[in-house]
């Protein structure tokens, strides 16, 4: 929100409880933009001594106690003030004075800074590179060019400026922006997750990231982007206490459940691509072999033959496989996943290391994923899903925990260990089947791909009538066979506790939800289902839905008033 | 209580979809119609062209009169002990049953139509997603009033 420079603004280094903020001062913009170029300088002073003794001595994260307040030159807590505040804080929750970022952020933050500059102006800087061919221009570029990488400097500078985060009465404050400014008040209760993040920088200064998530919010991406390792675990530790108020030791106590080799890494990868990206390429390379040499492409296209076509599929295949395989080992290796008595964490990456916690009363929905390469592997995966709207590198995240490579076998233990509550039970359920008339409704997700497949084969290929009807109705065999198999494996099951869904022959996908996570439930018909008398049952929970397999309409109605009774009986 | 809800909506929205559609009907449909039947002409026959717009009017004028009355007879809600109820659609149907306890917040529109007839819509968010998770349109100010205190959230968890 922007703020008439005129108008008083909050204080930049407010007093850390309700008590002292009637004794803050209020300072306008230039003090507070003085004030914080001060600061700077006392930082930047220290950083020129011995690094580790800084980051010891002038840790962002003085807990208030510190000796370290009273030789803030700028003296804006009085350190006998913060000590009552401090024992006061005892009862509430922890209190952690105003840090700031490293001053290493700064070189940490430039490129990715930089980079969402280029790809905010990508189409202008497309056009100056493209459309310089004369000395005058060329000059007007370079400014341009100078322009785009002087504001991303700017930027990072200010971010690291201005971004200032505290811990008062156990919630985390983070405070942001210049001319925009921004304060961001985070109960540790409607915390979603907490992540940290260590890439290559990071690792050569010794920093690392802390991303922290509550639900519905994709703007949180790089909230603390770097933090010494001390101050990032103080801060995760605050957090965790005041969340729990208490801190025994023994919630600490710490549960391996999983590792996973590199061999299970390169299957995950293996198992991954699918026939789907290989077409996508295909047809792009095809595409631009045509537009950058046609007659070349022409030459390729009248000597293809069935070898030269197995050959180039099989090297598509390979090297998509590779590629995959190469991404699972850089996000997954030296994965390990454990419990705590309230957490789960995640850790993994090979160059870039996340380590992401997740509390077990967070999670909204664990989906069991089983594509049909992955199932005859012996394997599937488990995705865990909570509130969040998270953002990892630019894309949205759907699931904030992901385990790639889990057996069957493992399975039930791995989810009695993540949640125990809603597990136990329902992995022993007699399960349902789906209306026997739902077949007709699945068919048609397995017709329509098979329609465009034959579309394909008729418009590329041109078949004699004879061979084409022999390829429609092979086709139609297989839709058949995939539209029962996948009917024998849906099923539901509703305990007293959970609800289990199971959809898909292919991509399979297993659901299973706490019932205390719903927030509604509804049941829907279209005009199809209507005439069948079947209804499409959804429960939704913070941040997504999961459907039931098809059941009649009477069945969908028990369903509701049996998911009702948790209700009553809350 | 059973699980199929029983009140329904004030017969005076007939009017409010009736009207609102009718206007959209004259103001956009007809004139977009009109506009591109040289250009259906141009593509098919002109007997062709015509039937393709009697058709595109002749839907739009269903929609416009005999769909609110269906959308009337079809719409249902209650409020009961712990959720609230709504059935709705006529040709896509949906049953929807929503926690009051997980009610996040409750808004009221009402349109310029709706204010003419003395109508207001309620819309119930939960913490699902980010669109509204009931609508219960063609409410009196009174009922719309009353509903909103019967539907206020109740304490509990969120579940988020």
């Amino acid at each position: 929100m922007s703020k008439d420079p005129a108008e008083p603004t909050e204080p930049t280094v407010p007093s850390p409880t309700p008590t002292s903020e009637k004794e803050s001062t209020v300072v306008s913009f230039e003090q507070t933009l003085k004030h914080t170029l001060e600061q700077t300088e006392h930082v930047e002073e220290i950083a020129q001594e011995d690094l580790p003794t800084e980051i010891e001595e002038h840790s962002a994260l003085s807990i208030a106690t510190n000796t370290d307040l009273s030789e803030d030159p700028q003296g804006h807590v009085e350190p006998a003030l913060v000590e009552e505040d401090y024992n006061d804080a005892s009862d509430t929750g922890d209190t952690i004075e105003w840090g700031r970022l490293h001053p290493y952020s700064l070189l940490i933050n430039l490129l990715p800074q930089m980079g969402r500059t280029i790809q905010n102006a990508w189409p202008l800087l497309l056009f100056i590179i493209v459309g310089s061919n004369d000395d005058a221009s060329q000059v007007v570029d370079s400014i341009f060019v100078l322009f785009f990488v002087g504001l991303s400097i700017l930027r990072t500078f200010i971010h690291f400026l201005t971004l200032r985060y505290s811990m008062q009465d156990g919630k985390l404050i983070v405070k942001m922006g210049l001319i925009f400014r921004q304060a961001r008040t985070l109960d540790p209760e409607r915390i979603q997750n907490i992540e940290i993040t260590q890439n290559l920088l990071h690792k050569y200064f010794d920093l690392v990231e802390l991303r922290i998530e509550t639900a519905g919010d994709a703007s949180t991406k790089g909230l603390l982007s770097a933090l010494s390792h001390e101050d990032a675990q103080t801060l995760k530790q605050a957090l965790q206490r005041s969340k729990r108020h208490t801190s025994t030791e023994d919630e600490r106590d710490i549960h391996p459940i999983k590792t996973q080799s590199w061999g299970e890494l390169i299957l995950f990868g293996f198992s991954k691509r699918t026939v789907g990206t290989i077409l996508i390429l295909s047809a792009v390379l095809s595409e631009a072999t045509t537009i950058v040499d046609p007659q070349e492409a022409q030459a390729i296209a009248s000597s293809m033959n069935l070898t030269l076509f197995t050959g180039f599929v099989a090297v598509s295949f390979s090297v998509a496989w590779l590629w995959s395989a190469l991404q699972a080992i850089l996000r997954f290796h030296r994965l390990e996943v454990r419990t705590a008595q309230e957490e789960i964490s995640i850790e993994s990456g090979l160059i870039t290391r996340r380590s992401i916690e997740i509390p077990r009363h967070k999670i909204q929905i664990i989906e069991w994923f089983e594509p049909w390469l992955r199932r005859q592997m012996g394997y599937g995966s488990i995705y865990l899903e909570t509130a969040a709207l998270g953002l990892a590198d630019g894309q949205l995240r759907k699931a904030e925990g992901v385990i790639p490579m889990v057996t069957r076998d493992e399975m039930p233990d791995i989810l009695e260990s993540i949640a125990p509550r809603t597990s136990r039970e329902i992995l022993n359920m007699q399960t349902h089947a789906p209306h026997k008339l739902a077949r007709l409704p699945i068919s048609t997700g397995y017709l329509f791909p098979y329609c465009l497949a034959l579309t394909f084969v008729g418009w590329s290929v041109q078949p004699t009538m004879t061979v084409l009807s022999l390829i429609a109705f092979l086709g139609l065999l297989v839709v058949v066979g995939l539209t029962e198999l996948d009917f024998r494996k849906q099923m539901w099951a509703i305990t007293d506790t959970a609800i289990l869904s199971r959809v898909g022959y292919l991509n399979r996908r297993t659901w299973i939800l706490d019932r205390q996570k719903i927030q509604n439930v509804y049941y829907e018909q279209g005009p199809t289902l209507q005439v069948l008398g079947l209804a499409r049952v959804v429960i939704d929970v913070a941040g997504s839905a999961i459907d039931l397999p098809l059941v009649d309409v009477q069945e969908a109605q028990a369903i509701l008033e049996l998911i009702r009774e948790e209700w009553l009986a809350a | 209580m059973s699980a199929i809800p029983k009140t329904q909506l004030d017969p005076n929205i007939t009017f409010a979809w009736i009207f609102g559609r009718l206007f959209r009907f004259i103001l956009i449909t007809l004139p977009m119609t009109a506009l591109s039947m040289p250009l259906l002409i141009w593509m098919f026959k002109w007997k062709v062209a015509l039937v393709l717009a009697g058709i595109y009017l002749a839907y739009h004028l269903t929609f416009a009169l005999i769909w609110p009355v269906l959308e009337y007879r079809f719409f249902r809600y209650d409020v009961r002990e712990k959720d609230f109820l709504v059935q709705q659609g006529v040709l896509f149907r949906r049953s929807s049953a929503i926690p009051l306890h997980r009610i996040q917040h409750i808004d009221t529109h009402q349109g310029p139509i709706d204010r003419l007839l003395g109508l207001s819509t309620l819309l119930l968010y939960t913490a699902s997603g980010v669109t509204a998770d009931g609508t219960i349109p063609g409410l009196t100010e009174s009922d719309a009033q009353e509903l909103r205190d019967a539907l206020s959230r109740r304490e509990g968890d969120d579940g988020v």
